[in-house]
């Protein structure tokens, strides 16, 4: 009785009703419907099967793998993925490096410093060292592993400096410690 | 030797014992609800299986890579990788008897077992019966907003379904806490189970495309886990735009809800659990902590050398 | 009873027992898991085809009001690939049946969405070479990788890239015989585990520019072997020189097996599946590792 004259007094539907049928748990109707506005009678439901499109994903590596997707497309190219992440990639001590033309940070860096590159080598240089970076490219793009590297000249002595470096630690537990504490 | 073994309901050999049955009398296993017995509802007879069923639904319609590789690879490496040599059951903490001090212990369902409320397993040694093999995978999307926009609880719903491909059941509060302004019975959000090529193609999914891509992911936590090989984690809203139903629409998701994956497998401890699921794809990152009692399940030495000499 | 116990403490913990009366072998199950998707028969062809159209009759409509906004360019270009169904019309015989239509789609019958293509078909001509040079192109199509290699024709065992969707395992022609690469555990490595010793011996024959992960260090299974070096089938023999070979389980991640040639036990390999390695090895063997093979 009590819940029928509640429900009557609400306006439109949009406020949640509470509805009390005796002494006991609150129950709070939500204003939207909670079934289907049609009437499915008994022995008639369906199971929910949505309309899927069988969809063709390339990931980075060149495999391609079929999704069953509701999302009408057809084909989807990944650019990062399992294949060119690090984490899955362990064994590829290099797998960063696929992926790093593609997120743009060598690209950004190399457009704002490729003239210190190239400083002091003449036309012809410069262009075969391009054309031997396109290749060494299209051939990771194929079959996903990079070229031998090249020995590394004069480097070797800047990776030496800073081989045996550790950072030092500043009295940072104290910090924190108050930080705590509020 | 032959009467024993068969359940006799009249002989003699029953008859001349003292005593009362031991096994309990079958009821209805069935639940009949008399209405549907009509002719009126001819579908109802059909099991859903039935194709003649209305709920009939075609589940075998791809072949599953996931399973695929669970079975050719995985499992004899699992059954590998667990097993160790004179591994011996670890028993769980069961209910107690009655210590039988009152009469009123006779027929009171047993104690509880001690120091818990809930039964322990026990954990058998791992055999070619017992590899762990991942059973379903629950998505659970609890929107906090919910109670002030119940819309919200909807859109969280339709979130799961194109991420998954199945329908979602709605989630209502269930607690009274006057202080947040919830009630039990408010839409909270939607949840749903995955099971079979949905459950393959989800961790698929997650594992290739949404995790790979997620900023500062370095694996799921080894902390996480409920001791009996259910492991679970969450994913933000902003790791969810990376699902391709959502990334390709983004128009349509003008804002997303985060959810937390359960990952069911029939492992019997979290280790055996994250050595499967590291095997699926999923990595893993933290300290790992085994509770002591799991460590001591070989044969310790002087039992052995006692066994030997008897 | 003490003695078993002897012999299996020394593969668990490898401490006590000498190999000198004992001779232990380590040798490895070096497989290669499959890289595509299993091969399916006619038979499961025809029945995923079979369930998948039932499952497409049984699908509801596509929400396309959810996918396309009213009035956008994506909205016109779908509608305009869409073979709408003739409406139902007062007057007009329908030989199949009258149509019953919801939201554009025939319900009596499954539905068919059509996507609008996005490439232009080149000239079948140049299709060859597009795909070799057509990296860059990010809009390319997208088409599968064959599934059978160039060393799939060759035929060519040596090769890594033979067989994908099956599980190929490394054979050895160790001695005159074709087996799994097997190591003897010498007395001065004797601590260093079984895995270990395998694992080692492989980069011997196989030199270091390979990448393999270890199963587990425990062994899948064990074959004796008599002073004839004759394989024993029955269990209880007690002859005291025994040679027992321990199968260690290892998978290849990166990089290949290279023949050694400084190495000379070890004439020729072969990456093989199930049905190749029944063919080459002795019948005797294979029948102590025959459960070990993945059919895939």
């Amino acid at each position: 009785m009590f819940t029928s004259v509640l429900s009557k007094n609400s306006i439109g539907g949009r406020i949640s009703v509470q509805t009390r049928g005796y002494a006991g748990r609150v129950q709070i109707q939500s204003a939207l419907p909670k079934r289907p506005l049609k009437k499915i009678r008994i022995g008639k439901a369906r199971p929910a099967i949505y309309y899927k499109f069988n969809t063709q994903v390339e990931l980075s590596d060149g495999s391609v793998i079929t999704r069953r997707s509701q999302y009408p497309k057809d084909e989807l190219r990944m650019i990062t993925d399992q294949r060119n992440n690090p984490l899955w990639n362990a064994s590829k001590p290099d797998a960063s490096l696929l992926d790093a033309e593609s997120k743009g940070k060598l690209n950004k860096f190399k457009s704002k410093f490729a003239a210190f590159e190239q400083s002091g080598k003449s036309e012809t240089e410069v262009k075969e060292q391009e054309a031997k970076a396109e290749a060494e490219r299209l051939h990771r793009l194929k079959t996903g592993i990079t070229a031998k590297k090249v020995e590394k000249e004069e480097d070797d002595f800047l990776d030496m400096l800073s081989s045996n470096y550790e950072e030092e630690k500043l009295g940072g537990n104290l910090a924190q410690k108050e930080k705590k504490k509020k | 030797m032959f009467q024993q073994s068969v359940r006799q309901f009249s002989s003699s050999a029953v008859a001349q014992k003292v005593g009362c049955a031991q096994v309990k009398p079958v009821h209805h296993k069935v639940r009949i609800i008399k209405k549907f017995l009509s002719p009126k509802y001819p579908e109802l007879k059909y099991e859903p299986h039935d194709i003649r069923s209305p709920k009939y639904k075609p589940y075998l319609t791809t072949p599953d890579r996931v399973q695929d590789h669970y079975f050719n690879t995985l499992q004899s490496d699992l059954l590998l990788i667990n097993y160790r040599h004179g591994q011996q059951p670890i028993y769980g903490n069961k209910r107690r008897q009655w210590d039988m001090t009152s009469p009123y212990h006779l027929n009171r369902p047993l104690r509880k077992p001690k120091g818990q409320i809930v039964p322990s397993p026990t954990i058998k040694p791992r055999t070619y019966e017992n590899v762990p093999r991942l059973e379903g995978v629950t998505l659970n999307c609890f929107v906090k907003d919910a109670k002030l926009y119940p819309a919200q609880a909807i859109s969280a719903a339709l979130q799961l379904q194109q991420i998954t491909g199945c329908k979602p059941k709605a989630i209502f509060a269930k607690t009274n806490v006057p202080n947040w302004k919830l009630r039990p019975g408010m839409k909270m959000g939607a949840k749903i189970t995955l099971h079979g090529r949905d459950a393959s193609q989800f961790i698929s999914t997650l594992t290739e495309i949404v995790l790979p891509r997620t900023r500062d992911f370095y694996g799921i936590s080894n902390r996480s886990g409920d001791r009996y090989g259910n492991i679970a984690f969450g994913l933000t809203a902003e790791e969810v735009k990376l699902f391709p139903e959502i990334e390709n629409n983004q128009d349509s998701w003008p804002q997303n809800f985060g959810f937390d994956i359960t990952l069911h497998t029939s492992a019997q401890t979290d280790a055996d659990a994250r050595i499967l699921l590291s095997g699926l794809g999923f990595p893993f990152t933290g300290s790992e902590r085994i509770p002591k009692t799991l460590l001591n399940d070989l044969v310790s030495e002087e039992e052995e050398i006692s066994t030997t000499q008897q | 009873m003490m003695q078993i116990r002897q012999l299996t403490r020394s593969f668990a913990t490898a401490t006590t027992t000498t190999t000198s009366n004992i001779p232990i072998k380590s040798s490895l199950i070096l497989s290669r898991t499959p890289i595509v998707t299993q091969d399916i028969s006619e038979f499961e062809k025809l029945f995923y085809n079979y369930q998948e159209e039932l499952e497409r009759r049984l699908m509801w409509t596509f929400p396309k009001w959810f996918y396309f906004k009213k009035g956008t360019v994506a909205e016109r270009e779908f509608s305009e690939a869409q073979n709408y169904p003739i409406p139902n019309a007062r007057g007009v015989w329908f030989p199949q049946g009258n149509p019953d239509l919801k939201h554009g789609r025939d319900r009596r019958f499954k539905q068919e969405v059509i996507l609008p293509k996005k490439h232009i078909e080149s000239d079948n001509n140049n299709k060859e070479e597009d795909s070799d040079n057509d990296f860059d192109n990010v809009g390319r199509p997208i088409r599968a990788n064959s599934r059978i290699t160039k060393f799939d024709k060759e035929n060519d065992q040596t090769s890594l890239e033979r067989k994908l969707p099956r599980t190929l395992y490394l054979l050895v022609n160790q001695n005159g015989n074709w087996k799994f690469p097997s190591f003897n555990v010498l007395s001065e490595n004797e601590n260093s585990g079984l895995h270990k010793i395998a694992e080692d011996g492989l980069r011997i024959i196989g030199g270091d520019k390979i990448n393999t992960w270890s199963v587990s260090n425990s062994p899948a299974a064990v074959i004796k072997y008599d002073s004839n070096n004759k394989i024993i089938h029955n269990t209880d023999n007690n002859d005291q020189l025994i040679t027992r070979e321990f199968l260690i389980k290892s998978h290849i991640i990166a990089g290949k097996f290279d023949l050694q040639k400084s190495n000379n036990s070890v004439s020729d390999f072969k990456w093989l599946v199930k049905e190749e390695i029944k063919d080459l090895v002795d019948i005797s063997y294979y029948s102590k590792i025959d459960h070990l093979l993945s059919d895939i």
